[in-house]
């Protein structure tokens, strides 16, 4: 028996085959996944958000859900195979998989993957290769990032395999935000230090249950000061750094510390992250 | 009998609260939709709330009267006598305003606040000589002294750290939401006593603090107020005084009283006076709608950044524009437009002088939206 023979053996007979009913099912399936994405994603705009965190991350566990219960409903109406038969299909789909739908698959696979592991979910500040932002969605083959210049940014899970990924709040509703200020060495770094220290616990946009640290230390151009703290929620973070990056500077102005320009590097070459590590810049 | 107006620790102030009367206001039924008035019951013979009308001034007076001073007083009294240095969280409902705000007659020397905030500036240096004094100091409204901004903590800090290192007795009070600010990131806040705040009153306490003097016909029974209705009452004002004394306001209704048009003509209901002659009820047909059927204010229309300037509010009770916009970081007149949009919603109102301060009956869905939010209270 050859392969194409083998092909229509496990096929049911066409008159078997109700086209309708799969027709809507399938179209009810999509539906279904769009209403999901759609709904919990308009639903959780109108929550505080750790509701929204928690909501969101069920949306990909969901779709996964909705298309197994496709799968599952359609393909014995389509197929009937016999063992023999396969056998046959599987090596002919291994041979299409190996050379035309490798990476495809091996996406796909990652978004199983993906979804289980939680590396990564809807909702989630995650940083792959130059790209930072908020995962919009997370389908079966990609997820879809939404940066901080509102650029929607689509990344296959086939990453998972080979790429680093860094998630700024893993699931919380918050997230460190870094705000970083070089000044002249010569300076009172004590004084310096609590004067930032107040500066952060008085932003509006802080949430005062998470710790505050003021972090110092000497790089070659200048002294780095790095305050270290938690916005009321993780979309806060660019309000929240610049209402720092404003008052320190003018908190810092009134010490009458000089400032210093950062020298330039590799890190402001074209294409490299605007945003260095932790979960901000 | 334990007085129910007395001080408690504040962390042990709902020990003795229901676990119904413990619940603070669900931020989901404040976000997903407001309660809607109630309607009676078939054959109700209350008439609708379209034909009642608002009760005048001296029988509400009389029907929901402000809290015993002398109560209060005694209260304030038996705190100091058992603790000479304490430090108040005093309520956003403005219960306690008059008895803490006028403790001079008690004995302690007052210092009062400044009436802005000291922006850039530490204590003044009178106020310093008079934290030197070793009489027995009272300290109010200790909210009067910062502003949430870089330049604004710094009198309040001294403050505090003079309270702590202080021998002598004091008492001082502060905002509920200031105090939580203060308490998560001063350490200066670390040197002070454990703090006490005036204890919640249970559903018996509200009846005899608030129920009538008379019977008073109740929606849907015809019958007084029960305890069924100060248990709504405490459910809905979690035991503060002034909620439930705004929401016990918002339920009271003028008598006037008509015949159902199913009614015999020449029968009036239980002797009721026919609205149409102009007849007004006495303290006797003051009708009471339940507690639970009261739609209060939302924080629904409220977004995300908007609550920034509603956490400042609750932060500095009692603060000018200026300082509101500065707390918040919103332009003034942006601030002034969504401070008029609140009070609209019921959720602010104005005070003397251009103050701006929360509404009672608006605390409930306050303080759940901005618990949920993220904002830290003094609840957790």
């Amino acid at each position: 028996m050859n392969g194409a023979e083998g092909l229509l053996d496990v096929v049911r007979d066409v008159s078997e085959i109700p086209f309708l009913r799969i027709v809507a099912v399938l179209l009810l399936g999509f539906l279904a996944a769009r209403g999901v994405s759609v709904g919990f994603a308009r639903l959780g705009e109108r929550v505080p958000a750790a509701v929204r965190v928690r909501l969101l991350q069920a949306v990909p566990l969901a779709r996964l859900a909705i298309a197994l219960a496709v799968i599952v409903y359609v393909v014995p109406r389509v197929v009937a195979p016999t063992p023999q038969n396969l056998i046959a299909i599987v090596g002919a789909a291994g041979i299409a998989i190996g050379f035309a739908l490798k990476d495809y698959v091996g996406s796909l696979v990652a978004g199983v993957v993906a979804i289980t592991e939680a590396p990564y979910r809807q909702g989630d500040w995650i940083r792959i290769g130059s790209h930072y932002g908020e995962v919009r969605s997370v389908g079966l083959r990609a997820i879809e990032v939404v940066t901080l210049d509102d650029d929607v940014v689509t990344i296959p899970h086939g990453v998972l395999w080979t790429d680093d990924i860094a998630n700024a709040n893993d699931g919380a509703r918050t997230l460190m935000v870094v705000t970083d200020l070089w000044l002249a060495p010569d300076h009172d770094a004590g004084a310096v230090r609590r004067r930032l220290q107040e500066v952060a616990w008085t932003s509006p946009w802080l949430d005062v249950r998470r710790p505050v640290a003021v972090v110092v230390r000497e790089d070659p151009w200048g002294t780095r000061y790095q305050i270290k703290a938690y916005p009321l929620e993780a979309r806060d973070q660019v309000p929240f750094r610049s209402d720092l990056v404003t008052r320190g500077k003018a908190a810092l102005r009134a010490l009458e510390v000089r400032f210093v320009e950062r020298r330039p590097s590799a890190a402001d070459a074209p294409g490299a992250p605007d945003a260095p590590s932790g979960g901000a810049g | 009998m334990r007085s129910p107006w007395r001080f408690v620790p504040l962390g042990a102030r709902y020990d003795d609260l229901r676990a119904s009367e413990r619940r603070r206001g669900r931020w989901w039924s404040d976000l997903l939709g407001a309660r809607r008035p109630g309607r009676g019951p078939r054959g109700d013979p209350t008439p609708a709330e379209a034909r009642l009308g608002a009760v005048d001034r001296e029988r509400l007076g009389r029907l929901a009267p402000a809290p015993p001073r002398a109560a209060q007083r005694a209260a304030y009294d038996a705190l100091r006598a058992r603790t000479p240095q304490a430090l108040i969280v005093r309520p956003d409902d403005g219960s306690w305003n008059v008895a803490l705000d006028d403790v001079g007659p008690y004995g302690p020397t007052v210092i009062d606040p400044p009436d802005d905030p000291p922006l850039g500036r530490d204590l003044p240096d009178a106020v310093h000589e008079r934290l030197d004094d070793p009489r027995a100091l009272h300290l109010p409204r200790l909210e009067r002294w910062w502003v949430r901004h870089h330049d604004g903590i710094r009198a309040l800090r001294t403050v505090l750290a003079r309270l702590g290192a202080r021998r002598g007795p004091w008492t001082a009070d502060v905002a509920p939401w200031a105090w939580a600010w203060i308490v998560r990131t001063l350490p200066e806040a670390r040197g002070l006593p454990p703090v006490q705040t005036p204890a919640p009153l249970r559903s018996e306490d509200l009846r005899s603090w608030l129920g009538p003097p008379g019977p008073l016909r109740m929606r849907g029974s015809g019958t007084p107020p029960d305890d069924a209705t100060f248990r709504a009452l405490a459910d809905r004002a979690s035991g503060e005084p002034g909620v439930a004394r705004a929401i016990w306001r918002a339920c009271l209704h003028d008598g006037a009283e008509w015949t159902p048009p199913d009614a015999a003509p020449d029968a009036p209901l239980d002797g009721a006076a026919d609205p149409r002659d102009g007849a007004v009820g006495d303290d006797a047909a003051v009708w009471v709608r339940s507690p639970s059927r009261l739609t209060l204010p939302s924080t629904r229309p409220l977004k995300h950044r908007d609550l920034l300037l509603l956490h400042a509010v609750a932060l500095h009770r009692d603060a000018r524009l200026a300082t509101l916009a500065l707390a918040s970081g919103f332009e003034p007149d942006e601030a002034a437009a969504l401070l008029r949009r609140m009070g609209a919603w019921g959720l602010v109102r104005d005070g003397e002088e251009g103050r701006v301060r929360l509404a009672p009956l608006g605390l409930p869905a306050v303080r759940s939206r901005l618990d949920v939010e993220a904002f830290a209270g003094v609840d957790e």
